[in-house]
């Protein structure tokens, strides 16, 4: 099944099961199902349940709050991840706040899709979770397709404790794998098993030099830059994907590399990749060197776009050149 | 005139106001850490409009001035001296302080009309639910120009939900006289976004019990929002180390003449008024003093690593 799939029937199954879960969001109903048609169907199958907004984010971001304070369990649509700075103070200022200061179990998932390598540019294309990292109260989750992004919106919804669920745009017609074979070379397993699982892609068998560790949509570039390491360089890596980026445990992922590359699809300047590589390298003693994008606006424009943010040639070259530097 | 009834009023809007008081002196003898926003001139609306609450099926949600709201609606004195003093006693055990309170159906925030959008939330969610009672909001006349404000109010509008909106204009946003920064008026922006609208000038605390009382069946019966505006005025600094040298000489002269704690102590007989001013110092200076000597939070307790 594809990512979009697992989503659609984790939805489905949340609302023919629980009928505390409302939908609200921008488009969510029929006849458009949602700007990325996530919801396609649901509107009709589950009538009153999906709750189409006006285009207010921080109203309707805080409207789902207190339907949370209520004891129910929305899940708001932010169309695109880049609008997420419109609703902020409601996260961070109000749900955040009312799940650990005012100490309430609340059942909030905002779900919203990430990410670029689409020619959308500079307000339609970034990976804004960044915002909401390292903001106590809340948890972000990436799903992936090494990981059922279905399972982990169930998960997400009952957790009791506000989840910022980051999708990716172009993940969603892309098939998910979530244990065996993966292409004709690689092997999925579960390298962490967890309520957010971190999913390992291997060769079987040869233990890996280097291994990376990423979140989300930008995990394509890293399995192609995965594969032409080891057509082109002779270099064997391994990937880790999580899921949890809230994860507080990085320090102790199963690395099986030698030198550690962290890549996300954000800008590498004071963000999440850098902070993992930072406790990888201190805490698990290896060489660790954060990738992302560089330190501007995204473009339209496909070559510039792609200057911008990490890819898989860049990886591959980055890579190597940290693997010179490591040796020991 | 029902007495007993304004006597009953008049001792929660001494209490509010002995209680601001009392905190105020605290600030100025530097017994107090963090900031506080005081409701000095503003008691009889806290005091009229929630003595209707259900407290167990309404909901009500304050903003970062609401001292006057939660003693109108818990009395609990040493909770919340406790809390201003972030001691273990407090109402979330000092881990809110002045601004953050969280008490039941009662939710307070430090961020200006920043509540509404969930309180139109909560009021959705009664109606999905198919459940009974309203949502009460106070707000202030600064909070009234916050886009989420405005966002909510037009929310309300679109779903109908059993919402009031109880703006206490007191005509100042910190030193910033709103009206002079505001486009329109707050009638035409309310009834613009479809809810009907009261206007009324807060003087009397019985009448202010009145036209909520009118208003709060209204709202249990329609299930539809409504939109009332209070014309009141803050007696006292915005906040701890606020001078005042802001204030329009005709509104403070016309407040100061107008007080309604003041209306309501001239109504009672003397006796009644001395009995209650003595009951009320001796509840607060002995919640103060008690809330000083309770003990602090612990963080271990508090402060729960995340699941
Ligand atoms: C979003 C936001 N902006 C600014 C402030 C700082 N601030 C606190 S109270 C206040 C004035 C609020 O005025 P009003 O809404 O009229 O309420 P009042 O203080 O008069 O009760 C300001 C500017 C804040 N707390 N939140
Ligand atoms: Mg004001």
């Amino acid at each position: 099944m594809r990512y979009i799939e697992h989503l659609r029937q984790a939805i489905e199954d949340l609302l023919a099961q629980d009928p505390t879960v409302y939908l609200l969001g921008e488009d969510i109903e029929e006849p458009y199902g949602g700007a990325f048609k996530v919801t396609k169907g649901l509107s009709t199958k589950f009538p009153g349940r999906l709750l189409s907004m006006p285009m207010s984010e921080q109203g309707y971001t805080g409207l789902g709050i207190g339907m949370a304070l209520a004891g129910l369990k929305p899940i708001v649509e932010i169309m695109f991840g880049d609008f997420v700075t419109l609703v902020v103070d409601q996260v961070v200022n109000h749900l955040a706040k009312f799940y650990e200061m005012y100490d309430r179990p609340l059942h909030y998932v905002l779900r919203t899709p990430s990410g670029g390598y689409r020619g959308y540019g500079a307000t339609h294309s970034q990976s804004l979770e960044r915002l909401f990292l390292g903001i106590p109260g809340l948890r972000v989750v990436a799903p992936n397709v090494l990981s059922d992004p279905g399972a982990l919106l169930k998960t997400s919804v009952n957790l009791g404790m506000p989840v910022i669920f980051v999708e990716n745009k172009l993940d969603y017609a892309r098939p998910v794998v979530t244990q065996g074979a993966f292409g004709d070379l690689f092997v999925v397993e579960t390298a962490v098993a967890d309520r957010f699982p971190v999913q390992r892609l291997a060769l079987p068998d040869e233990p890996p030099e280097v291994s990376f560790v990423t979140y989300g949509g930008v995990l394509q570039e890293v399995i192609q830059a995965q594969e032409r390491l080891l057509y082109d360089h002779e270099v064997i890596a391994e990937t880790l994907v999580i899921s949890d980026l809230s994860h507080g445990r990085v320090e102790t992922l199963p690395l099986r590399g030698r030198a550690v590359v962290v890549v996300e699809e954000s800008w590498v300047q004071f963000g999440w990749a850098r902070d993992v590589a930072y406790r990888i390298q201190h805490h698990a003693g290896k060489p660790a060197l954060a990738l992302g994008a560089r330190d501007h606006y995204i473009p339209a424009s496909e070559p510039l776009e792609r200057f911008v943010l990490p890819t898989a040639s860049r990886i591959v070259t980055e890579t190597l050149q940290f693997l010179e530097r490591a040796t020991p | 005139m029902n007495l007993d009834l304004l006597a009953r009023f008049y001792e929660r809007m001494f209490l509010i106001r002995t209680f601001e008081q009392t905190v105020e002196a605290y600030f100025a003898r530097g017994q107090m850490r963090g900031t506080t926003h005081g409701s000095i001139g503003q008691e009889a609306i806290a005091v009229g409009v929630l003595s209707h609450v259900h407290p167990d099926e309404d909901f009500v949600t304050g903003t970062h001035r609401s001292h006057g709201h939660f003693l109108a609606l818990t009395g609990r004195v040493f909770e919340l001296a406790s809390e201003l003093m972030g001691k273990k006693t407090g109402v979330i055990h000092g881990r809110g302080g002045s601004q953050h309170l969280a008490f039941g159906n009662f939710l307070t925030n430090g961020i200006t009309g920043g509540m509404l959008p969930s309180a139109v939330g909560v009021a959705l969610a009664k109606k999905l639910k198919g459940e009974p009672g309203v949502v009460i909001s106070f707000l202030g006349d600064g909070g009234m120009n916050e886009g989420h404000t405005l966002e909510a109010l037009n929310l309300a509008g679109a779903f109908q939900t059993p919402n009031i909106f109880v703006l206490e204009n007191n005509h100042y946003a910190m030193s910033t006289v709103t009206e002079r920064v505001t486009g329109g008026t707050f009638e035409s922006r309310v009834r613009g976004f479809g809810l009907p609208y009261v206007r009324h000038r807060a003087l009397d605390v019985l009448e202010i019990h009145r036209l909520f009382g009118e208003i709060y069946q209204r709202v249990r019966e329609t299930r539809r929002p409504v939109f009332l505006e209070f014309e009141t005025y803050r007696l006292c600094g915005h906040s701890k180390s606020d001078k005042r040298e802001y204030v329009v000489p005709e509104l403070e002269a016309y407040w100061r003449e107008n007080d309604p704690l003041l209306r309501a102590r001239r109504a009672l007989p003397e006796e009644t008024v001395r009995e209650i001013e003595e009951r009320v110092r001796r509840q607060v200076a002995e919640a103060f003093r008690r809330a000083e000597e309770a003990p602090f939070p612990d963080p271990a307790e508090e402060l729960k690593p995340r699941p």
